[in-house]
């Protein structure tokens, strides 16, 4: 099966500045596909070289196997897009500004504003002007103009940003219900691990304009450092014991000890059960798991430091 | 060309909710009352005595009569009209730059081109339909303020180049909206059409000879309200003058369609 996205050594350079850096990847058909990266890396330009608004300096993309290019104008009545802030005409009210994408997406029903509206909670804000709507209901209404038309794929950059946490979980669940029971693609970009991590299946990290990393979402948990973080009341003594037991405690900040070693991840019973019969009982005993920011920065640090 | 209604419908929704179409409608019906009633102060020139600004503007009427009023209404529309088109050209294409909408408009069903063809289409309307207002109200000034000197032949022959030289005027908006779509806002197609006014008027005042060569003199070369020191438009003046307005239009397809919108 062909993908529904493809880029081929996809890059943009803006002077001398490679916004995106020959960038290979591949979003199947159903995929949640989170693009992740810190503000800058490139993922606007990549976004928009993927809708056809920029023209790459060289390599090339395809949306369900034709060329992402302006005159494919079938071609965008299969996709929705929400790229950066939403803005709508502002002296058009809400419904009116639903009704212009109607029509230029030829949707023939005319039930289709309301029902968008219905889904994203926009019925009562119909007659509202678009510059008196809230940041939280503009967002919806630039996801209501990316969805009117029922989209097989769905682009969307940052579509959480100016949403409450309510709004958030809310476009959550409605985007993984889109996936779930229309199969509907969608490539979402964000700068933040966590809120993406709940949602894609396939996670791709961009910096620097260059793809550091793609993984599953469940491989994810594989990838993050996991500790042994053991405190007693003589955390000095303490290492010197675990030492000769061939392990490799290191002080935190804290004064407390990190254990990275497998076995006592594992076990961390054998240390607890080693140090009381060293009197030196456990006051803590945890193991903790890196969280999916700091995960998200080692990883562009690692970028860093190699590139 | 199925797509083209859609377009025209939405541009046409955009242009009747907008502030800027009602006070562009308001406006040239003011000033066309307004001209009638500067030809009432003309005929009335003990009033105007008390102001000299109001004799000194009197005074360069050309008669108290429907003919210099008829040539007056020819100056308002080559210059005026000039700078309404140009405003509401800037507006048309500039305002989804400053909304920032434009991004909405790009991956369609419906082609770029068809967007830019429908603004053009309603710009076209948009600008007969100022003119066409200013021409009534100044007309029925005139009537109700009784201006002497009613020539059905003379209405024919003003009418006739009111006509042309609007239309000949209006198609001047394709430039502008290239440098409108290029400069991404309003203020450069405004200034770049201040700039070709202030550009006209100098060739007619101090080069008089080339203005057969300068696109933008040919409505005011076609009027003859330039004067006998004007030259007649040349078929160079005609070929300069549609290069331009093609150009301007297919600079604006073209960029809309290949240019990064960033």
């Amino acid at each position: 099966m062909r993908p529904v996205i493809q880029t081929e050594n996809l890059s943009r350079l803006f002077g001398k500045l490679k916004a995106v850096d020959t960038i290979q990847m591949e979003v199947t058909k159903g995929e949640i596909y989170g693009f992740l990266g810190l503000n800058g890396a490139g993922k606007t330009t990549m976004i928009r070289m993927l809708l056809g608004m920029i023209r790459p300096t060289y390599g090339k993309a395809w949306i369900f196997g034709e060329k992402a290019d302006p005159g494919n104008h079938g071609l965008w009545n299969r996709v929705g897009h929400l790229v950066e802030i939403p803005y709508a005409y502002p002296s058009l009210t809400v419904k009116e500004n639903l009704e212009i994408f109607r029509r230029l997406r030829l949707i023939r029903h005319k039930e289709a504003v309301l029902s968008i509206a219905d889904k994203l909670m926009l019925g009562p804000y119909m007659e509202t002007k678009a510059k008196n709507l809230s940041l939280g209901n503009a967002q919806r209404l630039g996801l209501a103009k990316a969805l009117i038309h029922r989209p097989e794929l769905l682009i969307l950059d940052e579509p959480a940003n100016g949403l409450d946490p309510f709004g958030i979980v809310q476009i959550r669940e409605l985007l993984k219900e889109l996936s779930r029971n229309e199969g509907t693609t969608i490539f979402i970009s964000s700068h933040i691990l966590g809120e993406v991590s709940r949602l894609a299946t396939r996670i791709g990290i961009i910096h620097l304009g260059k793809m550091i990393m793609e993984s599953h979402a469940e491989h994810l948990e594989n990838q993050r450092i996991r500790e042994l973080q053991v405190s007693t009341n003589n955390n000095q003594a303490a290492a010197k014991l675990l030492l000769r037991k061939h392990f490799h405690p290191e002080m935190k900040e804290d004064g407390s000890l990190r254990i990275r070693d497998a076995e006592a991840i594992a076990h961390p019973e054998h240390i607890s059960e080693y140090l009381v019969s060293k009197r030196l009982p456990p006051v803590q005993i945890t193991v903790t798991e890196e969280d999916l920011e700091h995960f998200f920065f080692r990883i562009i640090k690692e970028n860093n430091m190699t590139s | 060309m199925s797509t083209m209604r859609p377009a025209i419908w939405t541009e046409a929704l955009k242009l009747r909710k907008s502030a800027v179409f009602k006070v562009s409608l308001y406006f040239f019906i003011f000033i066309g009352i307004m001209m009638g009633l500067l030809m009432y102060l003309s005929m009335h020139p003990e009033m105007a005595s008390r102001s000299s600004t109001l004799e000194f503007k009197t005074s360069f009427l050309g008669g108290s009569t429907w003919q210099g009023f008829f040539g007056l209404l020819m100056q308002l529309i080559l210059t005026l009209g000039m700078i309404g088109s140009g405003i509401v050209t800037s507006w048309m294409f500039g305002r989804e730059y400053s909304d920032r909408v434009i991004k909405d408009l790009l991956a369609l069903p419906v082609s770029r081109s068809t967007i830019v063809l429908s603004k053009f289409i309603l710009l076209f309307l948009w600008c007969i339909l100022l003119m066409v207002l200013m021409l009534i109200s100044a007309l029925l000034t005139g009537a109700l303020i009784g201006l002497p000197g009613w020539s059905d032949t003379d209405l024919i022959s003003f009418l006739r180049s009111y006509a042309v030289c609007g239309i000949l005027n209006t198609l001047l908006i394709m430039p502008v909206a290239f440098v409108a779509s290029a400069g991404k806002g309003y203020m450069l197609p405004i200034s770049f059409v201040i700039l070709f006014l202030i550009l006209t008027q100098f060739i007619f005042v101090g080069f008089p000879d080339l203005a057969v060569w300068f696109p933008w003199a040919l409505p005011a070369l076609v009027s003859g309200v330039a004067g006998p020191i004007a030259p007649d438009p040349r078929p160079v003046s005609w070929l300069l003058y549609s290069a331009v307005v093609a150009a301007g239009a297919a600079g604006t397809m073209l960029w809309w369609r290949y240019a990064d919108h960033q």
